[in-house]
């Protein structure tokens, strides 16, 4: 829950700067509006990487954890 | 939650800010002279490509700290980490070149300029760096591989910087940042601009950095099993 929560309030505190000086339909990029398709779609892509790589690490926190725990068997 | 986070919440803030890049890198507004010049459009790659060098840099300059620590206090983990960062930059390096060369394409109508010396002094660079890997692979004894490509490493990395850097400024080079401009600033960079660009730069250097600490707890548990 915590890591979600930090993300929203970065979000929160950058997000309201830019958008406070944003002109969405000025020129011809962004008046079709179809921009924002291409932005969603890079946002899920880069979250389902950053997702991935928090799993990972979670796997990796464990592998080292049971390597620990076999060695004080050993020993 | 404090110790969570400066455990994990940079990580976080990493992945934020490089979020928050991607989103507002696209809506952000143009600067008028980045419009009316020969980048128009494509000066959103600011946000995106530039990144990677900085993260690339930051990622050497975090492995020379690791090989100093390694000379002074012998300790192979130091050399590990070292040697993580170096193969992740090598990563970023090779992203910049490619999104580089793309971008160069459909701005000097080429993918690699011959009279820009930036792209000739990255090249050079990046071989230092795979010989630094090269040098590695040769060493059997890890005592002795972890001395020499330390202080291989610490003398790589100036001499990267100069020829990235300082013998672009002395010759000519298309990019901007060159004969003495601070970078970018021809082209009008605006304050919003720079509030997307410089929370990319330390986003991408926070995913460098994870990244590289990943690759370390790997290596170090396979060294484990061993």
């Amino acid at each position: 829950m915590n890591k979600i929560f930090i993300i929203i309030i970065i979000y929160i505190i950058t997000t309201s700067n830019v958008m406070a000086q944003n002109n969405f339909i000025d020129d011809t990029f962004r008046s079709s509006g179809k921009v924002n398709v291409v932005v969603a779609v890079l946002s899920i892509i880069f979250a389902g990487i950053a997702f991935f790589l928090f799993r990972q690490e979670k796997r990796i926190s464990k592998l080292e954890k049971e390597l620990e725990n076999q060695k004080k068997n050993q020993a | 939650m404090n110790s969570f986070f400066f455990k994990q919440g940079w990580k976080c803030v990493a992945v934020a800010l490089v979020m928050y890049s991607i989103i507002y890198g696209f809506y952000v507004p143009l600067s008028a002279e980045a419009q009316n010049s020969v980048l128009d459009e494509t000066m959103r790659n600011l946000f995106f490509h530039v990144p990677m060098w900085f993260a690339m840099m930051f990622l050497q300059g975090f492995s020379v700290w690791h090989s100093i620590q390694y000379l002074r206090k012998e300790s192979i983990e130091s050399d590990r980490k070292a040697f993580e960062a170096i193969n992740v930059a090598l990563l970023l390096g090779v992203l910049g070149m490619l999104t580089g060369m793309l971008w160069a394409q459909y701005t000097w109508g080429d993918f690699w300029p011959e009279q820009d010396s930036k792209l000739k002094g990255v090249a050079v660079g990046m071989l230092l760096y795979a010989a630094y890997i090269i040098l590695r692979n040769g060493i059997e004894d890890p005592m002795k591989k972890a001395r020499i490509s330390a202080v291989y490493n610490i003398f790589a990395f100036p001499l990267f910087l100069v020829l990235i850097k300082l013998i672009p400024d002395q010759i000519d080079s298309l990019h901007p940042g060159n004969k003495g401009n601070p970078a970018f600033s021809q082209y009008g960079q605006t304050n919003t601009m720079r509030l997307v660009f410089y929370p990319a730069v330390i986003g991408w250097m926070g995913i460098a950095l994870w990244m590289t600490q990943m690759k370390y707890r790997i290596s170090k548990i396979k060294s484990q099993l061993q």
